[in-house]
C-alpha cells in the first residue's frame, strides 16, 4: 500500500485535474508530478481505476432502471460463465441450461430476455417473438426483451437494422445509452461507436428522445432521415440520406460520399482486429468517395492504397499505420 | 439534446490546432502517465484520430486545456484495455469454451453485472453516511449528477476551494474505506 502521503497527492491532483479552471499550466505541473516519482503514476493509478469503476457502476446502475428482474440465470450456470469448470461439472452445467432453454415459456405470456453478441467481422439475424427482425452487424451488442406487452432493446455498441413487425398496441423500444428510440412498425438502422449514435429511417417513422432529459424534446425522423448525436455533447445533426446507401452494409459494402480518411479508419476498426491508425496530417486530410467491400483488412487497404496517396505501414506490435508515401527522388 | 441543425462539412477545429501547436508536450504528459514512451505514442495517434471529426468546437473555451483532458481519458482507456487482454489470455489458458443450444453465450453487461454496479454504488453510498452533510451532497453533485465545481460553487452557496476541499475528503475517505490495499 502507498504511504497515505502519496495518495493525498494523487487524490488532490485528480480533484484539481477535474475542475473547469484546469488549464495547460496544471496539466504541466501535473506531468512534472508524475515525473518525479514511479510511485506517484501508481498512486495515480489506483485514484483513476476507484473513481472510473465508481463512475460506470453509477451509468450502469441509472441505464439498468428499465431492466430490472430476476437474473437471467440460475446460480450454477452464472459461475460456469466466469470461472474454469472441470469437463464433468460443466457438462451438468450445459445440461441444466438446456432444461432452462427448453422450459422457459416461449409464448409472448412471460417476456423472455436474451443478449446477442457478434464478433468484429461477423454478422448475425435474429428473429424475435413479435416477429421484428433484428441484423446485427460487426462488434455488436444488444440485449432484448420481448414478450406479453414489452417490445424493448438496449444497443450497447455497434449497428443493428430493425424490421420492426407492424404492433400499433405496442411501442417498440430501442434504448441507446441515455436515448429511447421509439416506433410502431418501420425499417431503420441504429449505430453506436464512438460516442457518437446515427440512427438512419428506410421505411416509416421514428421517435427519437432522452427519456429523462429536463425538457422532454424529440426528433421524429421519417423515410431518408439520418441523425448522428454526439452523447457526451447532447449535439444532433440531421441530413438527408439515401437510405439503400447507409444501409448498404448488408451486403457487404460500404458507401462514402466526400469521407474524411478518419471515418473508414474507424469503420475498419469495427470490421477487423488489427487497430488501424492515421500517422500524419496529410493522410488524415485525405478524403474518399466511393464504395469499399469489406471483405479482408489486407484487401482494403490495398484498395485505399491504390485510390488515395497514402500507404499502410504494418508494425511489429500488430498495429497499422497510414502515411503519406514517403518521396522517393 | 438540442437540434440546432449542423451542416456536416469539413471544420479544421482548434482542437486539431491545440493538439499540433502541443504535440510536444502531450508526448511527455502521456510518456509520464503512462510509464512507457511507446504505450505514449500509439495514445499520441489514438487521440489524433479522434481529433478530425465535425465537432462542437464553439463550445469549448479551453482547446489546449481539453486536448489534455482527451489525452488523460484515453490513457486510461489504454490501461484499462491492456489489463482486460492480460486477464483475458489468463482465462483462455485455463477456460473451457462453452456453447448453450446453439448461440455462443455472449460476453455482456449482463443483469448480473448491473446488479453489481447497484450493489457497488450502495456501498459507496453507505460510506457516504459517514461524512459530513455538505461533503456528501458536493461529491453526490460532482461524482452522480455531473455538476462542475462552478455550478455546485453556485448551487451550495460555497467557494470553489471548498467544494474541492470536500472532494478531497469524500475520495480520500471512499478510498480508505472500499479501496482496494
Amino acid at each position: 500500500m502507498k504511504p497515505p502521503g502519496r495518495r493525498d497527492e494523487a487524490v488532490a491532483w485528480h480533484v484539481r485535474l477535474s475542475s473547469d479552471q484546469a488549464d495547460e499550466r496544471t496539466w504541466l505541473a501535473f506531468t512534472s508530478w508524475l515525473e518525479s516519482n514511479q510511485t506517484n503514476r501508481t498512486a495515480f493509478d489506483e485514484v483513476e481505476d476507484f473513481t472510473g469503476e465508481l463512475e460506470s457502476s453509477v451509468a450502469m446502475a441509472r441505464d439498468s432502471k428499465s431492466f430490472t428482474g430476476p437474473a437471467r440465470f440460475p446460480p450454477r450456470v452464472r459461475s460456469l460463465l466466469s470461472a474454469p469448470y472441470g469437463w464433468a461439472a460443466a457438462a451438468m452445467a450445459l445440461a441444466a441450461a438446456a432444461l432452462l432453454f427448453v422450459f422457459l415459456p416461449l409464448e409472448p405470456r412471460q417476456p423472455v430476455s436474451a443478449a446477442y453478441s457478434t464478433r468484429v467481422g461477423e454478422t448475425r439475424s435474429v428473429a424475435l417473438a413479435d416477429g421484428t427482425i433484428v441484423d446485427l452487424n460487426t462488434g455488436t451488442t444488444i440485449r432484448v426483451r420481448v414478450g406479453g406487452s414489452e417490445r424493448h432493446i438496449a444497443l450497447d455498441r455497434g449497428q443493428v437494422l430493425f424490421h420492426v413487425a407492424k404492433d400499433s398496441r405496442h411501442p417498440f423500444d430501442v434504448s441507446v445509452g441515455h436515448h429511447v428510440i421509439r416506433v410502431v412498425g418501420t425499417v431503420f438502422d441504429v449505430l453506436r461507436n464512438e460516442g457518437t449514435i446515427t440512427v438512419t429511417v428506410a421505411e416509416g417513422k421514428v421517435g427519437f428522445f432522452q427519456p429523462d432529459a429536463q425538457a422532454e424534446r424529440g426528433l421524429t425522423l421519417v423515410a431518408g432521415d439520418q441523425v448522428a448525436l454526439a452523447e457526451a455533447t447532447g449535439k444532433a445533426t440531421l441530413r438527408r440520406v439515401d437510405p439503400s446507401v447507409a444501409l448498404a452494409w448488408r451486403s457487404g459494402y460500404l458507401v462514402y460520399q466526400n469521407a474524411p480518411l478518419a471515418l473508414i479508419v474507424s469503420d475498419i476498426n469495427r470490421y477487423f482486429a488489427r487497430r488501424v491508425a492515421i500517422g500524419d496530417g496529410g493522410a488524415a486530410g485525405q478524403r474518399f468517395s466511393g464504395v469499399l467491400r469489406m471483405d479482408r483488412e489486407d484487401a482494403v487497404l490495398r484498395r485505399l492504397s491504390r485510390l488515395l496517396p497514402i500507404e499502410a505501414e504494418y508494425r511489429a506490435d500488430g498495429g497499422i499505420v497510414l502515411r503519406t508515401p514517403k518521396r522517393r527522388d | 439534446m438540442n437540434f440546432g441543425i449542423v451542416r456536416v462539412g469539413d471544420v479544421r477545429s482548434n482542437l486539431v490546432e491545440a493538439y499540433l501547436s502541443r504535440r510536444e508536450e502531450l508526448a511527455r504528459f502521456l510518456a509520464a502517465r503512462l510509464g512507457s514512451r511507446e504505450s505514449a505514442q500509439d495514445v499520441l495517434q489514438d487521440l489524433f484520430l479522434r481529433l478530425d471529426r465535425p465537432a462542437q468546437v464553439s463550445e469549448i473555451r479551453d482547446p489546449v486545456a481539453y486536448v489534455f483532458r482527451m489525452a488523460a481519458n484515453l490513457a486510461n482507456d489504454h490501461r484499462r484495455s491492456q489489463k482486460r487482454a492480460q486477464a483475458r489470455d489468463a482465462a483462455w489458458a485455463s477456460a473451457r469454451h462453452v456453447v448453450m443450444g446453439s448461440e455462443t453465450v455472449a460476453d455482456t453487461p449482463s443483469a448480473e453485472a448491473s446488479y453489481g454496479a447497484k450493489q457497488r454504488v450502495e456501498a459507496v453510498r453507505g460510506a457516504l453516511d459517514e461524512l459530513s452533510p455538505q461533503c456528501r451532497r458536493v461529491f453526490l453533485l460532482h461524482k452522480f449528477e455531473g455538476r462542475s465545481h462552478q455550478e455546485i460553487a453556485n448551487q451550495v452557496g460555497i467557494s470553489r476551494s471548498t467544494v474541492e476541499k470536500h472532494m478531497n475528503t469524500a475520495l480520500n475517505h471512499l478510498i480508505r474505506r472500499l479501496g482496494r490495499g
